[in-house]
Parts: structure tokens; sequence; C-alpha cells
């Protein structure tokens, strides 16, 4: 049956190529502007190598402190109350990753040649995390953390413009002025992974406490995302217990947020005016969905009713042979999903297109970096797509299906429907 | 004509109702979209008042403390900062590119860092002298104003060997209608210097951590303007705010505290960063500070405005979006009319209508459906606060009252929104109105 209202849907598609071209185009085009602010947000928290744990990961990256209830200080998380995050019980894993977008020069030994390089300060568990393609060699260990010795993992292509080749652990750099011995060599990361992109990694102890630019993000790694609440517990305690031991002093960790929510860029002074924020960043991104979706589908919901007018005879027809009310609604709904599927397959090959071609722009990413593949080609997106034809089709097809199916047999076969309509 | 333009509309009531709901909610869309773009790129092209053309901001960076307790041995270095810091000084300005060099403390244009705190307005003409007024502090050495090309737009610059100048003169930007600030004092400087307007510190009190009103340590003394400079925006994307210089002693700073800029001989620009790396990173290392780097001021008003150029662009996108979208719908409604009515358009051409009348008719239905939409749409967009808008949907602080956006800015979207809607709904029209013209009414007749 559905293979008749395929044909039937197509044959109506030629009939008049010129109103299926236009609602083919509005639903391309209102397709085309959500997928592409899904799609960028798919690709800011993809779980993909290195940050394949990303769906297990919450983020603090912001911290306020009050001396007194006056008085207040806020900003990335500063070092001296790094401590008590770091022996969370819920929590897999805790790793200290220093923010410092500091580009430091970095340099062969006895050499006066310097490139400027990003660098991340870490401790050992930044490497369970987070998982690397190793070119040679390994990271730093416990040890190495502990001892705050001076080794350093670099980028295959940072390794190349300073050693001419791939493979130069144990060699020496110079990274301000401070000798490290290189360790280990990774592949490449893409600016698109946050946490995980660097040129270089160093031991958090080997960086000096003093230095007022180090500044620090906590990155959690639940067992599973169903331990997140017991985790934002876990760290409103601790918050709590600050309170109690350093009264009147208090304490706010942000979120921890998942990598998903932190593209809404919420912001408060305390938990609950956070998530109230959170809730209204949802609200003006559903919104601005909706209102995307809501201008096409009242101009295709207008062409519907106008196509319908004309069909109104048909399904008299159909009906008085015995065709029920909810077939007809079915059919016309069907009809015209073909139309919405064509125009959002459409649509998300002009999103990939404007994706790619604005990345600079709409992904913050530098003209030469590149975007893998996987994170725009992914299940999830293409649900969408077909949830979104699927909420246009229902938007813009409901009334007029709704009313065909309606409109009684005598009155339809007439052609009667100015009365009813 | 109106009222038969009316009674068309009357008669397609269902395919109209879509088309003005369409044109209600694009109307009003468009309305803030032309308030963003209008006011942004106003904001971004107009001229900030620092002149940074071949202006140049070096950037010094302080070694790890352990380095430099192991490079001497576990002391400190054997000088004072002062020292170096003349030092620094003397060697940036005797570099054969440059022409001047400025210090100074949050008061580099396109840099974020603010030093504020309230201050009591007192002297003539101060309608409320016991207010404090927020004001924005910036030190700075002479050579900055040799850098930014800042003049005194009346009265003196500071003058560096009278040790009271040194230490309570200063110099305010007045703003565009040439009044002291937003606080709309309206205190027009006269030309008398020493002594029209004296600023007092007074502490913050509220409920944030109390901002000292000057990182001197004398902060109640007195001060007075001995000047007043042209209106002077921070960055492209940020409203004039009150503001004051004040002279810095660059003694009493660290380097990593201040900001350096210098401004480079004309046409010495070309290249200046790599050239002033390659000759300058042996002479600028002294102590525990080393030559970091070298960045244009044209460099960092690009990534200044980037990120209002990228919210202008997502406006410019969501107005495409709209405007493309309303062009298809007109275009298919019209279309539709067009051959629902062919019966009728054949009968008025046979009594004697032309084609223009008939072109015309569809354009006057369409341009009278679009204002009784403007209308609506008009009362939605004045009962909705813009500031909220743009604040929470852009993040953008475009408070109308700090930038001085007066009610013509409403006229000023609805000729906008309206024009724009028209323009493109007359385009699509044209199409289905060429198609119910080009009907023979032989024919069409005959179908009957």
């Amino acid at each position: 049956m559905y293979k008749i209202y395929f044909k039937q849907a197509i044959a109506l598609l030629r009939q008049n190529p010129f109103v299926s071209i236009i609602s083919i185009a509005g639903t391309a085009l209102a397709i085309m502007m959500v997928m592409t602010m899904i799609v960028v947000r798919q690709v800011r928290s993809v779980a993909l190598k290195p940050e394949s744990k990303s769906n297990r990961m919450l983020v603090i990256d912001y911290q306020l402190y009050k001396r007194t209830p006056n008085s207040l200080q806020f900003g990335n998380l500063s070092n001296e109350f790094l401590h008590y995050l770091q022996y969370m019980q819920i929590p897999e894993a805790v790793t200290f990753i220093c923010t410092a977008r500091v580009t430091k020069p970095v340099s062969l030994e006895h050499s006066n040649q310097t490139f400027h390089a990003e660098l991340k300060a870490t401790d050992e568990h930044y490497w369970n995390i987070f998982e690397f393609d190793w070119v040679a060699g390994k990271p730093y260990g416990q040890e190495e953390v502990e001892a705050a010795m001076n080794e350093v993992v670099i980028t295959a292509s940072l390794a190349r413009d300073l050693f001419g080749d791939t493979d130069p652990v144990g060699q020496t750099v110079e990274i301000t002025f401070k000798k490290y011995r290189v360790t280990g060599v990774v592949k490449d990361i893409s600016p698109l992974f946050r946490y995980a992109h660097s040129d270089i990694w160093i031991p958090i102890s080997t960086q000096d406490k003093e230095d007022y630019l180090t500044t620090y993000t906590v990155i959690l790694l639940a067992k599973s995302p169903k331990d997140f609440e017991a985790i934002t517990e876990e760290v409103r305690d601790i918050e709590r217990r600050f309170a109690i031991e350093n009264d009147p002093q208090t304490l706010w960790f942000r979120g921890p947020q998942t990598k998903r929510d932190l593209t809404l860029r919420a912001s408060g002074s305390g938990q609950e005016e956070f998530k109230k924020d959170i809730a209204k960043q949802r609200l003006i991104r559903f919104t601005m969905i909706a209102v995307l979706l809501l201008i096409p589908a009242v101009n295709l919901a207008g062409f519907s009713l106008a196509r319908m007018k004309k069909r109104t005879a048909e399904i008299g027809i159909r009906k008085a042979f015995g065709a029920r009310r909810n077939v007809i609604l079915v059919q016309v709904l069907f009809e015209n999903f073909i139309s919405s599927l064509i125009g959002g397959i459409l649509g998300l090959l002009l999103s990939y297109v404007l994706i790619y071609s604005f990345r600079t722009w709409l992904l913050g990413l530098s003209a030469g970096s590149y975007i893998p593949f996987a994170t725009m080609f992914s299940l999830p997106v293409f649900g969408a797509v077909f949830l979104l034809c699927i909420i246009l089709n229902l938007l813009s097809a409901g009334i007029p299906a709704y009313r065909a199916a309606k409109v009684s047999i005598v009155n339809s076969l007439n052609r009667n429907e100015q009365q009813r309509w | 004509m109106v009222k038969h333009i009316f009674t068309l509309i009357w008669n397609e009531k269902r395919a109209n109702a879509w088309l003005f709901a369409e044109y209600v909610l694009v109307f009003c869309i468009l309305w803030y979209c032309s308030d963003f773009i209008y006011n942004v790129n106003k904001a971004i092209y107009s001229d900030i008042g620092y002149d940074i053309t071949d202006t140049f901001k070096i950037n010094m960076s302080e070694k790890p403390q352990s380095v430099v307790a192991e490079e001497n041995g576990g002391k400190n270095p054997g000088f004072s900062m002062s020292e170096m810091l003349e030092t620094v000084f003397d060697r940036i300005s005797r570099h054969p590119d440059v022409e001047s060099v400025g210090a100074s403390v949050s008061s580099l244009p396109y840099m974020y860092g603010i030093y504020m705190g309230d201050w009591r307005l007192s002297g003539l003409n101060i309608p409320n002298d016991s207010l404090p007024y927020n004001l924005i502090e910036h030190g700075v050495t002479d050579g900055f104003f040799d850098v930014f090309r800042i003049t005194p737009a009346g009265g003196r610059l500071f003058d560096w060997q009278d040790p009271s100048d040194r230490q309570s003169a200063v110099l305010v930007p007045l703003n565009d209608n040439g009044d002291f600030g937003s606080a709309k004092a309206a205190y027009s400087f006269s030309g008398s210097t020493n002594s029209p307007i004296e600023l007092y510190n007074t502490y913050y009190a509220g409920d944030i951590e109390r901002i000292t009103g000057s990182f001197r340590s004398e902060d109640d003394a007195t001060k007075y303007v001995v000047g007043y400079t042209r209106p002077l925006r921070r960055s492209n994307s940020v409203a004039f705010r009150n503001a004051f210089f004040t002279p810095l002693d660059i003694q009493q700073f660290s380097l990593s505290m201040s900001e350096l800029a210098v401004r480079v001989k004309p046409g010495r620009a070309e290249g200046f960063e790599e050239r002033f790396m390659a000759d300058m990173s042996e002479q600028l290392h002294i102590g525990s500070y080393y030559l970091g780097s070298v960045q244009s001021f044209d460099e960092l008003k690009k990534i200044s405005t980037g990120f209002t150029l990228t919210k202008l662009k997502t406006v410019y996108a969501i107005t495409f979006f709209i405007l493309v979208n309303i062009f298809l719908g007109i275009l298919g409604t019209f279309w539709f009319r067009t051959q629902a009515r062919r019966s009728e358009i054949g009968l008025r051409m046979a009594l004697g209508s032309s084609r223009k009348k008939v072109i015309g008719m569809f354009a006057g239905e369409t341009l009278m459906l679009l204002f009784l939409a403007s209308v609506v749409g008009l009362v939605i967009c004045l009962n909705i606060d813009n500031d909220h808008i743009f604040n929470g949907i852009f993040s953008f602080d475009f408070s109308r009252a700090i930038w001085g956006i007066t009610g013509w800015q409403d006229v000023l979207n609805y000729i906008f929104a309206f024009l724009f809607l028209a323009g493109i709904s007359l385009f699509a029209v044209w199409y289905p109105a060429k198609q119910a013209a080009d009907t023979q009414p032989a024919q069409v007749l005959h179908e009957e």
C-alpha cells in the first residue's frame, strides 16, 4: 500500500513541478539551518579518539570563591583549591589540566631557533582519560609526575619541525628556558578536541606554582553517565565541607558539566542560578530551532491546503469506496513526507557544504585545520534529520490532512469545500 | 481601489491567514535583525579614537621562578625592577624603526584589562556631587599619547616636570556630545585648566569585593582635570565609558603588570614583528624577563572584532533565511491563486482590464497584507525589550541606554523591515502576476 502512496506522491510532485520545487527548496533550507546548528554542536562534543570517553566526562572549569560574604574572586580554577577535588570517590579518574593557552618558545638545546607552540601541563591520569595514538615512546607516569621530572610528550609535527624526524625519544628540548627530555610522540590532534589538543604536554608538577598564568581545568571521568548526578552531589559535599572548615569562606565549583552542556555557555554565580541559566540557554536554542522550522512550515501548510483543495473530489471518491478517515490521514501525511524527506536529505547535504566552507566561523577552527570525517557523519545526525522531517511534515501537512479526512463524502464529491473549509 | 483590495483579501481569507501569520512572525524577526545589524555595523566601523595604524604591542614574558633561581645560584638578580624597566624602555626606543614607546596599565585598546573604581565628582555645575560615579582609570606614561596620537582637544597634557601634576592630574575623554560621560552631567569644559572638576575617591561598599579606586597607595588624593580628549572607546564592540588618564610612573610597576606599546616610523610597519623579534630578542633578555612576542594592533583589532563579526554573520544568516522563505511563500501562494482565479482574471481582461491593472491588483493585495501584518508586528516589537533579545540570544551587551540609541532606531527598524519585505514580496509576486496577466481571455472563458 505504501508503495502506491509513494508512486502517487512522486506523480503528484511531477504534476506540479513549480510548486514541488518551491516546497522542497523551503524544506531543504529549513533543514539546512537546523542541521547546521545540530551538526556544529555534535562536532564540538563528539566522542572520538582522543576524547573517545567524552560521554563519560564531566568538566569543571570555573570557580567562585568568597573570602567574606562581600568579596568574591572568580574565573578558572586556581591551584589553591585543586586538592579538594583530587580524591573524589565516585569518579573512575580525576585529572587536572593547566588551561593556560600560552604559547611559549620551544627550542633545541644550543640553538637560537625558537618555535611557538601550545602547552598543556597534566598529571599522569590524563593519559588514561584521553586515548592518543602513539607514534613513538610512552607518556610520563605517576613516578615522573611525583618527582617533577622534566619529561615531555610532543606531537609528530612538532617533532618533525624540531628534530627532523618523528622518533626523537630521549633527546632534549628547551621549553621556557627549562630542559625537558622527550619521552613520547603522539599523532597531531584536531583543535576541535579542546582538552586533548596541544603541541606539548609536560608533567603538571614541573609548572611553577607562582606563575600567575597557571589556571586549571578538572576533568572527572565517571564509570558511566548514570553516575553524573552522584558526582555532582559529591562536588556539592566538598563545597559544604569547605564552607564548614573555612567559615566564613565559601567555594563553588561550576557544574560539573558534560561536554555537550559546555556548548551552551551557561553562566551564573551559584549552582541554582547556573542551573536556571542552563535551562534558559536550552530554551533559547529550542526556540530558535522552533522558529526556523515554523516559518517554512507556515509556507508549506499554505501550499498543502491549496493542493488538497484540488484533490477534494479524489478524496471523496476514495471515501465513497470505503476508505476510512485515518487511511486518508495517513495517506496525505505519507505523500507529504516524501517531499519533506527529499528536502531533508538535500538540506543535510547543504549543511555539510555550509559547515565545511564556513568552518572558521562556525567551529572556530583555523583555516588549515581538519575536521575528522566521523564527527559529521553519524547515526544521531541522520536520526535527527529524519525526526526533523517528521516534525516539519506534521507541522505543515497536519491541518490539511486532518481537514481532508474530515470532509463528508457528499460535500467532497460535490467539491463543496468552501462551506466547510 | 483600497476597498477593492480588502475585498480581494477577504475573499481568500484562508490562504491569506497563513501568509499574514508568516508576515507577522517574519516582520518581528527582521525588526530585531535590523536593530542588530545597523548598530553593530555602526559600532564596528566607527572610529574608536585611538589611532592604531603603525602601532604594535610588545609582550614581555617572565621566566619561571625556579629557572631564575637556578641561573643566579639562588640569589635575586642584582638590579632593581625600576633599573630594568628603564633599560627595557631605553633599548626599545633605540630600535631604528621605533618612533615612540608608551607604557600603561589596563589602558591599551583591544585589550580586556579594566581598572575601575567609584569616584565622587565635585566642582562646578555637577548636579549631584554626593553621587558616586563609576570611572575607569588608565595609568599611562607620556609616550602613550604619542603612540596612539591622542592630543588634548582642550586644556593640556600632563606636565611631567611638575610633581603635583605627576601626583594628581587627570585627563578625561569626553563623549560625542562633549559631555563628561554617560552620567549625563552636562558639563562642558570651557578650556580653563587645573580646576574645572575634582575627582574624589570614594570606596565602593557593595556586595562584591571592595574596588580600590586607584592603583596607587595614596588613593584618596583629590585629582584635578588638566584637559580633555576626543571620545575614546577601548574596542569596536564596547560603548563609550567614563574614564580618565592618570600619569604613570614606570618605576613603581612591574613589567608583568604593565603594557608596552610602540609606534613605528611611517612605512616601517611591514614585517616589523619579525624584524623586532630578530633584532631585540637578545637585548631584551634582561634578568628574569624576555621578549615574548610582538603583535600589531591591527591584528589585535581583528581578534577583538572577530567575536562580534561572528555574531553578525549569524544574524545575516537568519535574515537571509527569512527573506528566502518569505520569497518562496509568496511565490507559491500566489501561484495557486492565479490558477484558482484564472476564469475571474479572464473575465476582467475581457471586460477591458489591462495587464498592468492585473499585475497591480496582485501587487496591491500583497502590499496591503504586508502593511496590516507590519502594524501587528510593530505593536509586538515595541512591547518586547530589545536589550533582552540581544543579551539573551547573542550575549551581546547592547543596552540602548549605554549606546545612546534613541527612538529613531524604531522608525529605522520599521522602514528596514517593511521595505525589505515589500521588495522581496513584489519580486515574488511578479511571476504569478505575469502568468495571470498573460491569460488569454478567450481561452479561459472557453474553459468555463
